[in-house]
């Protein structure tokens, strides 16, 4: 998480931790990944074909990752500002929210912190999208990458049709974009 | 050629998150300003699915978003709002902007094509804004869809206000000819509408700009229009 510091980085590890921790099955998916990162032997055909059995056997949907990011998020007093759980039938696109936040960071960071947020990024946004296979295979590329594995994290992404530059530089884009307007004073712009 | 709308939606969703970005990074405690982000995206799933449906369709390198749409998408979006009221049109840097972008992508049409592109200026997006009431009052489209083509309407706009008689539209609606850009303005000659007057809708245009009118008909082509256009027939 190099270049990654102080109040956003412990946003970021929150929210690995929310997504992880949401549920057994999946913390235990990506305790066994990270573990087999750090000895260098992924096989990526098997922790995909694993996501997809977490996907199948849990209700992994934006709800309840919602509820577990409230109750998560409340255990960090530097976090308090994010909605409470008393919003928590509001927000069921709030993962949405979060990946645009998300995205903000990372493109203010350089590679490799840059693709790791990014992609954090996006499994809350597929998440809201309902999309959870789509998410676990994200986070699980976000984690490769911190790894410096992106050999990893790109077969993986294949795996869903991705293209781990292509949505990087998508993300950032979109980013650069709205920046682009807001440095103009378009805050918000009307349906 | 991707809908200015998607583009729209992909904005929308980091526009939103700002206020909550901003209270993670800089420490506002501004939580008004963080439920009203989270009111935003609420109810507008939109706004993801366009986000997640563009970056599944953006390719190894190339991305669109920064390679496209800054280049083409970008003078569609500010003509639009510039069109709809959402910025004021007015003298300034970010008007100019505007112009200096929708004229290099209007001369990159017109390059692509060989045919003569008007330069824009400030008054032209004036007529523009009444020319978008007169497709109002006319009522063959919702202001949505009027808005949705703001630069042909641009288009529109800067023959009129260079005393073009008669300006051809969208061809994408005339002839349906899949999404091809293939916009322009050219002089019709007599001034008579050359596909028939019931496939127009004739719009009273008496255009207030700068303190004087300007007297012009408009021809709004009808969408439902079923006008065959061949080849040579740039614009119809």
């Amino acid at each position: 998480m190099e270049g990654v510091s102080g109040e956003v980085r412990g946003l970021v590890l929150a929210l690995y931790d929310v997504f992880a921790s949401a549920f057994k099955e999946l913390y235990d998916l990506v305790k066994s990944f990270d573990e087999d990162l750090s000895r260098g032997v992924v096989n990526v055909d098997e922790y995909y074909r694993e996501a997809e059995d977490v996907v199948r056997k849990t209700h992994l949907d934006a709800y309840y990752v919602v509820s577990g990011l409230n109750e998560a998020l409340g255990r960090h007093p530097e976090f308090r500002v994010l909605p409470n759980a008393a919003f928590l039938d509001a927000l069921y696109v709030l993962p949405g929210l979060l990946a645009g936040v998300l995205f903000r960071t990372a493109c203010g960071f350089e590679a490799p912190s840059r693709g790791v947020v990014v992609l954090l990024g996006y499994s809350y946004l597929v998440l809201a999208g309902g999309r959870p296979l789509d998410a676990v295979v994200f986070l699980l590329a976000s984690i490769a990458l911190a790894r410096a594995r992106d050999d990893v994290a790109a077969e993986l992404l294949r795996k869903i049709g991705v293209d781990l530059e292509g949505i990087v530089n998508f993300a950032c884009g979109a980013v650069e974009l709205a920046k682009f307007l807001e440095d103009r004073g378009i805050g918000s712009i009307p349906e | 050629m991707v809908d200015t709308n998607v583009v729209l939606d992909v904005v929308r969703l980091v526009l939103a998150a700002k206020p909550l970005y901003e209270a993670v990074v800089k420490g506002l405690k501004d939580a008004e300003a963080m439920r009203q982000a989270v009111a935003s995206v609420i109810g507008n799933r939109r706004w993801i699915a366009s986000f997640l449906f563009l970056s599944y369709n953006c390719r190894r390198g190339g991305c669109f978003v920064v390679d496209f749409a800054r280049r083409i998408e970008l003078p569609r979006v500010f003509t639009k709002l510039l069109l709809g009221g959402a910025l004021p049109v007015g003298r300034g840097p970010l008007l100019d902007e505007v112009v200096g972008l929708a004229e290099r992508w209007l001369s990159m049409v017109g390059s692509s094509l060989g045919v003569e592109v008007l330069s824009l200026g400030y008054g032209d997006f004036e007529v523009a804004r009444e020319v978008v009431k007169a497709y109002g009052s006319c009522g063959a489209r919702s202001l949505a869809r009027v808005l949705d083509n703001a630069i042909d309407i641009l288009l529109v706009a800067t023959a009129l206000n260079r005393g073009y008689g008669l300006v051809t539209t969208d061809k994408r609606l005339v002839c349906g000819l899949d999404n091809k850009i293939v916009t322009g303005v050219g002089r019709v000659h007599g001034g008579d509408v050359p596909w028939g007057s019931d496939l127009v809708c004739p719009a009273d245009a008496r255009l207030g700009v700068g303190g004087g009118v300007l007297s012009a008909k408009i021809y709004l082509i009808h969408e439902q229009c079923n006008l065959q256009c061949s080849e040579r027939e740039r614009w119809c």
